[in-house]
Protein backbone atom coordinates (compact mmCIF):
# COMPACT_ATOMS: atom_id res chain seq x y z
CA UNK A 1 0.00 0.00 0.00
CA UNK A 2 1.00 3.63 -0.90
CA UNK A 3 1.56 5.83 2.14
CA UNK A 4 2.56 8.66 0.13
CA UNK A 5 1.23 9.21 -3.71
CA UNK A 6 2.24 12.55 -5.67
CA UNK A 7 0.80 12.59 -8.87
CA UNK A 8 2.33 15.46 -11.39
CA UNK A 9 2.57 17.44 -8.02
CA UNK A 10 3.18 21.31 -8.77
CA UNK A 11 4.55 24.02 -6.91
CA UNK A 12 5.56 27.28 -8.52
CA UNK A 13 6.45 30.56 -6.70
CA UNK A 14 5.94 33.40 -8.88
CA UNK A 15 7.32 32.80 -12.38
CA UNK A 16 9.64 30.11 -10.42
CA UNK A 17 8.74 26.70 -10.79
CA UNK A 18 10.36 25.10 -7.70
CA UNK A 19 8.75 21.19 -8.20
CA UNK A 20 7.52 20.28 -11.79
CA UNK A 21 5.36 17.13 -12.05
CA UNK A 22 6.60 15.45 -9.81
CA UNK A 23 5.78 11.60 -9.30
CA UNK A 24 6.68 9.94 -5.37
CA UNK A 25 5.71 6.33 -4.63
CA UNK A 26 6.39 5.59 -0.83
CA UNK A 27 5.27 1.86 0.07
CA UNK A 28 3.89 0.96 4.39
CA UNK A 29 6.92 0.89 6.36
CA UNK A 30 9.21 2.21 4.19
CA UNK A 31 12.35 4.27 5.68
CA UNK A 32 12.51 6.89 1.82
CA UNK A 33 15.55 8.43 1.17
CA UNK A 34 14.40 11.76 -0.66
CA UNK A 35 18.11 12.85 -1.98
CA UNK A 36 18.89 16.35 -3.88
CA UNK A 37 20.82 18.94 -4.07
CA UNK A 38 20.32 21.91 -1.97
CA UNK A 39 17.30 23.88 -4.28
CA UNK A 40 16.48 20.89 -5.89
CA UNK A 41 13.17 20.83 -3.87
CA UNK A 42 12.73 18.84 -1.16
CA UNK A 43 11.96 20.87 1.16
CA UNK A 44 8.76 21.81 -0.81
CA UNK A 45 7.87 18.86 -1.42
CA UNK A 46 8.02 18.18 1.97
CA UNK A 47 5.43 20.91 3.18
CA UNK A 48 3.02 19.95 0.29
CA UNK A 49 2.97 16.21 2.08
CA UNK A 50 2.72 17.52 5.47
CA UNK A 51 -0.40 20.04 4.34
CA UNK A 52 1.90 23.03 5.10
CA UNK A 53 1.58 24.38 1.22
CA UNK A 54 -0.89 24.02 -1.47
CA UNK A 55 0.33 22.12 -4.68
CA UNK A 56 -0.21 24.84 -7.62
CA UNK A 57 -1.05 21.80 -9.43
CA UNK A 58 -1.18 17.98 -9.50
CA UNK A 59 -2.47 15.70 -6.34
CA UNK A 60 -1.27 14.68 -3.70
CA UNK A 61 -2.53 11.95 -1.46
CA UNK A 62 -1.28 11.45 2.18
CA UNK A 63 -3.05 7.63 3.04
CA UNK A 64 -5.27 7.59 0.42
CA UNK A 65 -6.89 11.66 1.18
CA UNK A 66 -5.31 14.59 1.08
CA UNK A 67 -2.86 15.45 3.82
CA UNK A 68 -5.16 18.52 4.63
CA UNK A 69 -8.02 16.26 5.82
CA UNK A 70 -7.82 16.24 9.65
CA UNK A 71 -8.07 12.52 10.34
CA UNK A 72 -4.71 12.61 8.22
CA UNK A 73 -2.89 15.42 9.44
CA UNK A 74 -3.09 13.66 12.71
CA UNK A 75 -0.99 10.80 11.36
CA UNK A 76 1.93 12.82 10.37
CA UNK A 77 4.40 13.57 12.33
CA UNK A 78 7.04 16.60 10.70
CA UNK A 79 9.95 18.16 11.54
CA UNK A 80 11.14 20.32 8.70
CA UNK A 81 13.74 22.48 7.38
CA UNK A 82 14.49 23.75 11.86
CA UNK A 83 12.58 21.98 14.61
CA UNK A 84 10.30 24.97 15.30
CA UNK A 85 10.68 25.79 18.92
CA UNK A 86 9.33 28.45 21.55
CA UNK A 87 13.46 29.70 22.56
CA UNK A 88 12.29 31.01 25.86
CA UNK A 89 9.91 27.79 27.18
CA UNK A 90 11.32 24.34 27.96
CA UNK A 91 11.36 21.59 26.30
CA UNK A 92 8.60 19.99 28.30
CA UNK A 93 6.64 23.24 27.50
CA UNK A 94 7.08 23.02 23.67
CA UNK A 95 5.98 19.40 23.76
CA UNK A 96 3.18 20.11 26.00
CA UNK A 97 2.05 22.84 23.58
CA UNK A 98 1.61 20.39 20.85
CA UNK A 99 0.13 17.77 23.25
CA UNK A 100 -2.55 19.69 24.39
CA UNK A 101 -3.15 21.12 20.38
CA UNK A 102 -3.63 17.25 19.66
CA UNK A 103 -5.88 17.09 22.35
CA UNK A 104 -3.87 13.92 23.92
CA UNK A 105 -5.54 12.39 27.09
CA UNK A 106 -2.77 12.68 28.85
CA UNK A 107 -0.35 14.74 28.03
CA UNK A 108 2.51 15.09 30.34
CA UNK A 109 2.77 11.40 30.87
CA UNK A 110 3.37 11.10 26.80
CA UNK A 111 5.52 14.60 27.18
CA UNK A 112 7.81 12.98 29.69
CA UNK A 113 8.00 9.16 27.62
CA UNK A 114 8.77 10.68 24.69
CA UNK A 115 11.42 13.06 26.37
CA UNK A 116 12.90 10.10 27.52
CA UNK A 117 12.97 8.61 24.37
CA UNK A 118 15.03 11.21 22.57
CA UNK A 119 17.06 10.84 25.73
CA UNK A 120 16.04 14.53 26.57
CA UNK A 121 14.45 13.67 29.90
CA UNK A 122 17.23 15.13 31.95
CA UNK A 123 16.94 18.63 30.32
CA UNK A 124 13.04 18.61 29.43
CA UNK A 125 12.78 21.93 31.97
CA UNK A 126 15.61 24.12 29.86
CA UNK A 127 15.09 26.64 28.04
CA UNK A 128 15.43 25.35 24.38
CA UNK A 129 17.65 28.40 23.35
CA UNK A 130 20.31 26.74 25.73
CA UNK A 131 20.31 23.87 23.80
CA UNK A 132 22.84 22.70 21.14
CA UNK A 133 21.65 21.77 17.70
CA UNK A 134 21.60 18.20 18.13
CA UNK A 135 19.62 18.48 21.60
CA UNK A 136 17.19 20.77 19.14
CA UNK A 137 16.96 18.12 16.65
CA UNK A 138 16.01 15.12 18.86
CA UNK A 139 13.83 17.68 20.73
CA UNK A 140 12.26 18.29 16.88
CA UNK A 141 11.74 14.14 16.66
CA UNK A 142 10.17 14.56 19.98
CA UNK A 143 7.65 16.39 18.75
CA UNK A 144 6.70 14.90 15.64
CA UNK A 145 6.71 11.70 17.57
CA UNK A 146 3.67 13.39 19.46
CA UNK A 147 0.59 11.80 18.65
CA UNK A 148 1.77 8.59 17.74
CA UNK A 149 1.89 9.29 13.91
CA UNK A 150 2.40 6.67 11.20
CA UNK A 151 3.90 8.47 8.71
CA UNK A 152 6.98 10.94 9.35
CA UNK A 153 8.23 13.45 7.18
CA UNK A 154 11.88 14.47 8.35
CA UNK A 155 13.73 17.14 6.31
CA UNK A 156 17.14 17.19 7.20
CA UNK A 157 17.07 15.80 10.69
CA UNK A 158 21.14 15.32 10.27
CA UNK A 159 22.03 18.92 9.85
CA UNK A 160 24.10 20.33 12.61
CA UNK A 161 25.30 16.94 14.27
CA UNK A 162 28.53 15.62 14.87
CA UNK A 163 28.89 12.02 13.45
CA UNK A 164 28.06 10.34 17.33
CA UNK A 165 24.66 12.39 17.07
CA UNK A 166 24.03 11.47 13.81
CA UNK A 167 24.48 7.99 14.44
CA UNK A 168 22.14 8.61 17.50
CA UNK A 169 19.21 10.31 15.58
CA UNK A 170 19.61 7.15 13.07
CA UNK A 171 19.13 4.25 15.21
CA UNK A 172 15.98 6.12 16.99
CA UNK A 173 14.17 6.35 13.79
CA UNK A 174 14.92 2.95 12.58
CA UNK A 175 14.17 1.84 15.59
CA UNK A 176 10.75 3.72 15.38
CA UNK A 177 10.25 2.38 11.93
CA UNK A 178 11.50 -1.54 13.40
CA UNK A 179 9.70 -1.41 16.43
CA UNK A 180 6.60 1.06 15.57
CA UNK A 181 5.80 0.36 12.04
CA UNK A 182 6.30 4.11 11.42
CA UNK A 183 6.88 4.89 7.61
CA UNK A 184 9.84 7.43 7.60
CA UNK A 185 10.21 9.76 4.59
CA UNK A 186 13.68 11.06 5.16
CA UNK A 187 16.27 14.02 3.18
CA UNK A 188 19.45 14.27 3.91
CA UNK A 189 22.63 15.19 2.39
CA UNK A 190 24.54 12.87 5.28
CA UNK A 191 24.52 9.90 2.36
CA UNK A 192 26.42 7.43 4.69
CA UNK A 193 23.71 7.39 7.38
CA UNK A 194 20.89 7.74 5.07
CA UNK A 195 23.04 4.36 3.37
CA UNK A 196 22.55 2.88 6.54
CA UNK A 197 18.99 2.93 7.24
CA UNK A 198 16.74 3.49 3.64
CA UNK A 199 14.99 0.47 2.06
CA UNK A 200 13.94 3.22 -1.07
CA UNK A 201 14.98 6.03 -2.12
CA UNK A 202 13.81 8.76 -4.77
CA UNK A 203 16.53 11.62 -6.36
CA UNK A 204 15.21 14.59 -7.13
CA UNK A 205 16.75 17.23 -9.39
CA UNK A 206 15.52 20.63 -10.55
CA UNK A 207 11.77 19.99 -8.99
CA UNK A 208 11.57 16.36 -11.03
CA UNK A 209 12.19 13.07 -9.89
CA UNK A 210 14.92 11.77 -11.61
CA UNK A 211 14.52 8.35 -10.34
CA UNK A 212 12.96 5.97 -7.45
CA UNK A 213 14.44 2.49 -6.65
CA UNK A 214 15.07 0.64 -3.63
CA UNK A 215 17.83 -0.14 -1.35
CA UNK A 216 18.94 -3.36 -3.65
CA UNK A 217 19.26 -1.63 -6.83
CA UNK A 218 21.26 0.77 -4.90
CA UNK A 219 23.55 -1.96 -4.18
CA UNK A 220 23.82 -3.66 -7.06
CA UNK A 221 24.11 -0.46 -9.07
CA UNK A 222 27.13 0.54 -6.71
CA UNK A 223 28.74 -2.83 -7.06
CA UNK A 224 32.06 -2.90 -9.05
CA UNK A 225 32.44 -2.39 -12.67
CA UNK A 226 34.53 -2.43 -15.59
CA UNK A 227 34.77 1.20 -17.61
CA UNK A 228 35.45 0.11 -21.43
CA UNK A 229 36.54 3.02 -23.15
CA UNK A 230 36.51 2.02 -26.91
CA UNK A 231 36.78 3.40 -30.14
CA UNK A 232 33.46 2.58 -31.65
CA UNK A 233 31.34 2.43 -28.27
CA UNK A 234 28.04 1.74 -30.09
CA UNK A 235 29.98 -0.98 -32.25
CA UNK A 236 31.68 -1.98 -28.90
CA UNK A 237 27.78 -1.87 -26.69
CA UNK A 238 26.73 -4.72 -29.54
CA UNK A 239 29.38 -6.94 -29.50
CA UNK A 240 29.46 -7.04 -25.81
CA UNK A 241 25.95 -7.45 -24.80
CA UNK A 242 26.37 -10.48 -27.44
CA UNK A 243 29.11 -12.41 -25.76
CA UNK A 244 28.04 -11.79 -22.34
CA UNK A 245 24.44 -11.99 -22.13
CA UNK A 246 24.78 -12.57 -17.96
CA UNK A 247 26.34 -9.13 -17.73
CA UNK A 248 24.80 -5.44 -17.42
CA UNK A 249 25.91 -2.55 -19.63
CA UNK A 250 25.48 0.82 -19.41
CA UNK A 251 26.03 3.45 -22.23
CA UNK A 252 27.84 6.59 -20.65
CA UNK A 253 27.33 10.28 -21.65
CA UNK A 254 31.16 10.46 -22.56
CA UNK A 255 30.39 7.36 -24.72
CA UNK A 256 32.16 5.47 -21.86
CA UNK A 257 30.47 1.57 -21.11
CA UNK A 258 30.29 0.56 -18.04
CA UNK A 259 29.77 -3.10 -17.09
CA UNK A 260 28.11 -4.63 -14.42
CA UNK A 261 28.37 -7.98 -12.90
CA UNK A 262 30.73 -10.70 -12.41
CA UNK A 263 33.10 -9.50 -15.18
CA UNK A 264 36.74 -10.74 -16.32
CA UNK A 265 38.32 -7.47 -17.95
CA UNK A 266 40.61 -9.61 -20.00
CA UNK A 267 37.45 -11.36 -21.37
CA UNK A 268 36.08 -7.99 -22.23
CA UNK A 269 39.53 -7.02 -23.88
CA UNK A 270 39.81 -10.04 -25.86
CA UNK A 271 36.75 -9.73 -27.37
CA UNK A 272 36.57 -6.64 -28.33
CA UNK A 273 39.92 -7.09 -29.84
CA UNK A 274 38.95 -10.17 -31.64
CA UNK A 275 36.31 -8.04 -33.32
CA UNK A 276 39.16 -4.92 -34.23
CA UNK A 277 37.79 -2.63 -31.74
CA UNK A 278 40.15 -0.87 -30.23
CA UNK A 279 40.27 -0.56 -26.24
CA UNK A 280 41.37 2.86 -25.38
CA UNK A 281 41.01 2.29 -21.71
CA UNK A 282 39.56 -0.16 -19.56
CA UNK A 283 39.70 -0.26 -16.03
CA UNK A 284 38.10 -1.66 -12.74
CA UNK A 285 35.64 0.84 -10.95
CA UNK A 286 33.71 1.09 -7.41
CA UNK A 287 31.19 3.52 -7.14
CA UNK A 288 30.47 4.62 -3.53
CA UNK A 289 27.04 5.77 -2.84
CA UNK A 290 27.67 9.57 -2.87
CA UNK A 291 29.35 8.95 -5.89
CA UNK A 292 26.24 7.24 -7.30
CA UNK A 293 23.21 10.09 -5.99
CA UNK A 294 25.75 12.65 -7.07
CA UNK A 295 25.79 11.51 -10.97
CA UNK A 296 21.90 11.63 -10.61
CA UNK A 297 21.36 14.57 -8.45
CA UNK A 298 23.89 16.36 -11.02
CA UNK A 299 23.33 15.45 -14.22
CA UNK A 300 20.72 13.71 -16.77
CA UNK A 301 20.19 10.22 -15.19
CA UNK A 302 21.11 7.48 -18.68
CA UNK A 303 20.10 4.44 -16.76
CA UNK B 1 -10.66 24.62 18.36
CA UNK B 2 -10.92 24.24 21.52
CA UNK B 3 -7.41 22.02 22.11
CA UNK B 4 -6.03 25.34 20.00
CA UNK B 5 -7.93 27.28 22.68
CA UNK B 6 -5.92 25.06 25.51
CA UNK B 7 -2.57 25.25 23.64
CA UNK B 8 -2.45 28.83 23.68
CA UNK B 9 -3.73 29.43 27.21
CA UNK B 10 -0.81 27.33 28.63
CA UNK B 11 1.46 29.55 26.40
CA UNK B 12 -0.19 32.62 28.35
CA UNK B 13 0.45 31.14 31.44
CA UNK B 14 4.03 29.54 31.26
CA UNK B 15 5.20 32.29 29.14
CA UNK B 16 6.77 35.79 30.39
CA UNK B 17 4.88 38.39 27.65
CA UNK B 18 1.63 38.34 29.28
CA UNK B 19 2.70 39.04 32.58
CA UNK B 20 4.88 41.63 31.58
CA UNK B 21 2.16 43.56 29.42
CA UNK B 22 0.14 43.16 32.49
CA UNK B 23 2.67 44.70 35.27
CA UNK B 24 3.50 47.70 32.61
CA UNK B 25 0.09 48.47 32.63
CA UNK B 26 -0.54 47.86 36.23
CA UNK B 27 2.83 49.95 36.87
CA UNK B 28 1.15 52.77 34.51
CA UNK B 29 -1.96 52.73 36.54
CA UNK B 30 0.18 53.18 40.13
CA UNK B 31 2.20 56.06 38.82
CA UNK B 32 -0.63 57.99 36.76
CA UNK B 33 -3.06 57.71 39.67
CA UNK B 34 -0.49 58.40 42.29
CA UNK B 35 0.80 61.25 40.50
CA UNK B 36 -2.85 62.90 40.61
CA UNK B 37 -3.09 62.44 44.04
CA UNK B 38 -0.28 64.15 44.48
CA UNK B 39 -1.48 67.11 42.26
CA UNK B 40 -4.77 67.15 43.46
CA UNK B 41 -3.53 66.96 47.05
CA UNK B 42 -2.87 69.98 49.79
CA UNK B 43 1.23 69.32 49.61
CA UNK B 44 1.56 69.92 45.83
CA UNK B 45 -0.22 73.70 46.39
CA UNK B 46 1.98 73.87 49.48
CA UNK B 47 5.28 73.44 47.29
CA UNK B 48 3.96 75.69 44.63
CA UNK B 49 3.33 78.41 47.33
CA UNK B 50 6.36 77.90 48.76
CA UNK B 51 8.27 78.51 45.42
CA UNK B 52 6.32 81.70 45.18
CA UNK B 53 7.47 82.63 48.65
CA UNK B 54 10.94 81.97 48.01
CA UNK B 55 10.67 84.69 44.93
CA UNK B 56 13.52 85.00 42.69
CA UNK B 57 16.62 84.19 44.97
CA UNK B 58 15.32 80.43 44.28
CA UNK B 59 17.25 78.04 42.49
CA UNK B 60 15.83 77.64 38.61
CA UNK B 61 16.96 74.75 36.28
CA UNK B 62 15.56 74.04 32.94
CA UNK B 63 13.62 76.90 31.10
CA UNK B 64 13.03 80.37 33.02
CA UNK B 65 10.04 81.67 32.96
CA UNK B 66 9.41 85.26 34.31
CA UNK B 67 7.65 85.82 37.63
CA UNK B 68 6.54 83.03 39.72
CA UNK B 69 3.04 81.49 40.52
CA UNK B 70 0.85 84.04 41.64
CA UNK B 71 -2.39 83.57 43.37
CA UNK B 72 -4.22 83.36 40.35
CA UNK B 73 -1.95 80.44 39.22
CA UNK B 74 -2.67 78.75 42.68
CA UNK B 75 -5.95 79.13 42.54
CA UNK B 76 -6.23 77.34 38.91
CA UNK B 77 -4.47 74.41 40.21
CA UNK B 78 -6.11 74.23 43.60
CA UNK B 79 -9.54 74.34 40.95
CA UNK B 80 -7.88 71.75 38.36
CA UNK B 81 -7.38 69.31 41.43
CA UNK B 82 -10.40 70.05 42.71
CA UNK B 83 -12.20 68.79 39.76
CA UNK B 84 -9.93 65.60 39.42
CA UNK B 85 -11.11 64.15 42.96
CA UNK B 86 -14.57 65.13 42.92
CA UNK B 87 -17.27 63.99 41.09
CA UNK B 88 -15.19 61.72 38.48
CA UNK B 89 -16.68 58.88 37.58
CA UNK B 90 -14.13 55.65 37.15
CA UNK B 91 -15.04 55.38 33.88
CA UNK B 92 -13.63 58.97 32.90
CA UNK B 93 -10.86 58.23 35.61
CA UNK B 94 -9.44 54.93 33.28
CA UNK B 95 -10.35 56.58 30.03
CA UNK B 96 -8.33 60.15 30.90
CA UNK B 97 -5.79 58.22 31.43
CA UNK B 98 -5.74 54.63 29.03
CA UNK B 99 -8.05 55.55 26.54
CA UNK B 100 -7.44 59.15 25.50
CA UNK B 101 -4.26 59.21 23.23
CA UNK B 102 -4.38 55.26 23.12
CA UNK B 103 -2.27 53.91 25.62
CA UNK B 104 -4.25 51.04 26.59
CA UNK B 105 -4.53 50.01 22.51
CA UNK B 106 -0.88 51.04 22.27
CA UNK B 107 0.11 48.55 25.33
CA UNK B 108 -2.56 45.83 23.97
CA UNK B 109 -1.41 45.73 20.02
CA UNK B 110 2.28 45.05 21.18
CA UNK B 111 1.22 42.15 23.10
CA UNK B 112 -0.88 40.51 20.03
CA UNK B 113 2.02 41.50 17.87
CA UNK B 114 4.45 39.45 20.21
CA UNK B 115 1.90 36.67 20.78
CA UNK B 116 0.74 35.81 17.17
CA UNK B 117 3.83 36.55 15.42
CA UNK B 118 6.10 34.71 17.31
CA UNK B 119 4.68 31.37 16.75
CA UNK B 120 5.66 32.11 13.11
CA UNK B 121 8.82 33.60 13.42
CA UNK B 122 10.04 30.53 15.46
CA UNK B 123 8.49 28.08 13.11
CA UNK B 124 6.46 26.07 15.60
CA UNK B 125 3.04 27.28 13.47
CA UNK B 126 3.94 24.28 11.42
CA UNK B 127 3.31 22.08 14.42
CA UNK B 128 0.15 24.34 14.87
CA UNK B 129 -1.06 23.91 11.36
CA UNK B 130 -0.23 20.48 11.05
CA UNK B 131 -2.37 19.12 14.21
CA UNK B 132 -5.12 21.39 13.14
CA UNK B 133 -4.94 22.00 8.97
CA UNK B 134 -8.16 23.60 9.40
CA UNK B 135 -7.29 27.47 9.11
CA UNK B 136 -11.03 28.69 9.94
CA UNK B 137 -10.94 26.51 13.05
CA UNK B 138 -7.09 28.17 13.71
CA UNK B 139 -9.05 32.12 13.18
CA UNK B 140 -11.87 31.07 15.04
CA UNK B 141 -10.04 30.30 18.34
CA UNK B 142 -7.62 33.25 17.25
CA UNK B 143 -10.00 35.75 16.86
CA UNK B 144 -11.76 34.37 20.35
CA UNK B 145 -8.08 35.23 22.31
CA UNK B 146 -7.99 38.66 21.20
CA UNK B 147 -11.68 39.75 22.89
CA UNK B 148 -10.77 37.53 25.61
CA UNK B 149 -7.55 39.11 25.92
CA UNK B 150 -8.61 42.39 25.67
CA UNK B 151 -11.38 42.52 28.28
CA UNK B 152 -8.62 41.27 30.50
CA UNK B 153 -6.51 44.13 29.45
CA UNK B 154 -9.56 46.02 30.57
CA UNK B 155 -10.31 44.46 33.39
CA UNK B 156 -6.81 44.20 34.93
CA UNK B 157 -6.37 47.81 33.75
CA UNK B 158 -9.76 49.17 35.24
CA UNK B 159 -9.06 47.47 38.84
CA UNK B 160 -5.34 48.51 39.16
CA UNK B 161 -6.70 52.32 38.05
CA UNK B 162 -9.80 52.35 41.03
CA UNK B 163 -7.72 50.22 43.59
CA UNK B 164 -4.81 52.84 43.22
CA UNK B 165 -7.73 55.69 43.20
CA UNK B 166 -8.80 54.40 46.80
CA UNK B 167 -5.64 53.73 48.04
CA UNK B 168 -3.99 57.15 47.23
CA UNK B 169 -7.62 58.77 48.56
CA UNK B 170 -9.53 60.07 44.98
CA UNK B 171 -12.79 60.18 45.52
CA UNK B 172 -14.91 58.81 42.43
CA UNK B 173 -18.29 59.31 41.67
CA UNK B 174 -20.11 56.37 43.08
CA UNK B 175 -19.45 53.21 40.80
CA UNK B 176 -23.06 52.34 39.02
CA UNK B 177 -22.22 48.60 38.19
CA UNK B 178 -23.98 48.53 34.56
CA UNK B 179 -22.51 51.49 33.30
CA UNK B 180 -19.23 50.14 34.32
CA UNK B 181 -20.23 46.70 32.44
CA UNK B 182 -21.27 48.44 29.67
CA UNK B 183 -18.34 50.59 29.75
CA UNK B 184 -16.20 47.86 30.09
CA UNK B 185 -17.58 45.81 27.24
CA UNK B 186 -17.30 48.73 24.56
CA UNK B 187 -13.42 49.18 25.83
CA UNK B 188 -12.65 45.59 24.94
CA UNK B 189 -14.70 45.74 21.67
CA UNK B 190 -12.69 48.76 20.77
CA UNK B 191 -8.82 47.04 22.07
CA UNK B 192 -10.11 44.25 20.50
CA UNK B 193 -10.66 45.83 17.15
CA UNK B 194 -7.01 47.12 17.49
CA UNK B 195 -5.86 43.52 18.12
CA UNK B 196 -7.86 41.87 15.05
CA UNK B 197 -6.28 45.16 13.00
CA UNK B 198 -2.57 44.30 14.32
CA UNK B 199 -3.29 39.93 14.13
CA UNK B 200 -4.18 41.00 10.45
CA UNK B 201 -0.88 42.38 9.79
CA UNK B 202 0.49 39.39 11.27
CA UNK B 203 -1.24 36.94 9.81
CA UNK B 204 0.07 38.17 6.23
CA UNK B 205 3.21 39.56 6.98
CA UNK B 206 4.14 37.02 9.85
CA UNK B 207 6.38 39.15 11.12
CA UNK B 208 7.13 40.64 14.29
CA UNK B 209 8.64 44.17 13.54
CA UNK B 210 6.11 45.31 10.92
CA UNK B 211 2.99 44.04 13.06
CA UNK B 212 4.30 45.84 16.25
CA UNK B 213 4.54 48.84 13.45
CA UNK B 214 1.56 48.80 12.24
CA UNK B 215 -0.13 48.07 16.10
CA UNK B 216 1.20 50.96 17.44
CA UNK B 217 0.80 53.43 14.08
CA UNK B 218 -2.62 52.49 14.74
CA UNK B 219 -3.32 52.22 18.12
CA UNK B 220 -1.49 55.38 18.18
CA UNK B 221 -4.27 56.59 16.35
CA UNK B 222 -2.64 57.19 12.79
CA UNK B 223 -5.95 56.04 10.95
CA UNK B 224 -7.73 58.75 12.77
CA UNK B 225 -5.00 61.41 11.88
CA UNK B 226 -5.96 60.10 8.29
CA UNK B 227 -9.37 60.45 8.11
CA UNK B 228 -8.94 63.51 10.03
CA UNK B 229 -7.29 65.26 7.18
CA UNK B 230 -9.26 63.53 4.48
CA UNK B 231 -12.09 65.27 6.13
CA UNK B 232 -10.61 68.48 6.23
CA UNK B 233 -10.09 68.62 2.68
CA UNK B 234 -13.62 66.68 1.83
CA UNK B 235 -16.13 67.99 4.57
CA UNK B 236 -18.95 65.80 3.31
CA UNK B 237 -17.50 63.09 4.43
CA UNK B 238 -17.20 64.19 8.28
CA UNK B 239 -19.03 61.81 9.66
CA UNK B 240 -16.03 59.48 8.97
CA UNK B 241 -14.16 60.62 11.56
CA UNK B 242 -16.83 58.77 13.89
CA UNK B 243 -16.06 55.91 12.26
CA UNK B 244 -12.50 54.79 13.71
CA UNK B 245 -11.68 52.99 16.42
CA UNK B 246 -9.44 55.71 18.19
CA UNK B 247 -12.63 58.00 17.74
CA UNK B 248 -14.56 55.35 20.09
CA UNK B 249 -11.81 54.81 22.76
CA UNK B 250 -11.88 58.78 22.82
CA UNK B 251 -15.51 58.91 23.43
CA UNK B 252 -15.54 55.93 25.87
CA UNK B 253 -12.74 58.17 27.68
CA UNK B 254 -15.60 60.35 28.96
CA UNK B 255 -17.54 57.50 30.19
CA UNK B 256 -20.67 56.02 28.51
CA UNK B 257 -24.06 57.67 28.25
CA UNK B 258 -24.67 61.12 28.33
CA UNK B 259 -21.33 61.76 29.09
CA UNK B 260 -20.47 60.24 26.22
CA UNK B 261 -19.55 61.86 22.20
CA UNK B 262 -20.81 58.55 20.62
CA UNK B 263 -23.44 56.50 21.24
CA UNK B 264 -23.06 53.61 22.78
CA UNK B 265 -24.71 50.96 20.12
CA UNK B 266 -22.55 52.88 17.60
CA UNK B 267 -19.34 52.50 19.44
CA UNK B 268 -20.53 48.70 19.25
CA UNK B 269 -20.88 48.24 15.67
CA UNK B 270 -17.97 49.97 14.46
CA UNK B 271 -15.56 47.98 16.94
CA UNK B 272 -17.64 44.62 15.65
CA UNK B 273 -17.37 46.09 12.37
CA UNK B 274 -13.41 46.13 12.09
CA UNK B 275 -13.60 42.91 14.42
CA UNK B 276 -15.56 41.10 11.52
CA UNK B 277 -13.75 42.75 8.29
CA UNK B 278 -9.96 42.07 10.31
CA UNK B 279 -11.08 38.46 10.29
CA UNK B 280 -12.64 37.52 6.92
CA UNK B 281 -9.25 39.31 5.81
CA UNK B 282 -6.79 37.59 8.15
CA UNK B 283 -8.95 34.11 7.00
CA UNK B 284 -8.08 34.58 3.71
CA UNK B 285 -4.54 35.44 4.60
CA UNK B 286 -4.07 32.15 6.23
CA UNK B 287 -6.05 30.48 3.60
CA UNK B 288 -4.18 31.70 0.68
CA UNK B 289 -0.31 31.62 2.29
CA UNK B 290 1.90 28.33 2.78
CA UNK B 291 3.30 27.99 6.31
Amino acid sequence: MDVVETYGLMKTFGGKTAVDHFDMHVNQGDIYGFVGRNGAGKTTVMRMLAGLAEPSGGEVRVFGTSPREAGTSRRIGVLIEAPGLYGTMSAYDNMMLKALALGLVDPKAKVRDLLEFTGLGQVGKKKTKQFSMGMKQRLGLALALLGDPDLLLLDEPLNGLDPEGAREIRRLIMQLNDQRGITVVISSHVLEQLGKMATRYGVIREGHMVRELTAADVDQECSDFLQVEAANPTLALAVLQERFPNLRFQSMPDASIRVFGAADAGAVGATLNEQGIAVQGLYAHKRDLEEFFVEMMGAEYRG
Amino acid sequence: MANILRMDLYRLVHGKSLWIMLAIVVAISVMSVGMMAYIAGPEFAATLQSASANGPGSFHVGIAVEGSPDASDLEDIAEAGSMMTSGMTAEALVGTMFLNGGGLAVIFVIFIAIFLTAEFESGFSKNVFTVQPNRLAFLAARTIEVVVLAAAFTVVTTVATIAMAFATGIVLAPLQPVDLLLWGALVTLGLAGFGMLTALVAWVTRKMTASLVAGILLGAGLATLLVQGFVLLVPSASFLANFTLSACLASLSHGVGAAAILSSPHIALVSFAFIALCAVAGGIALQKKDI
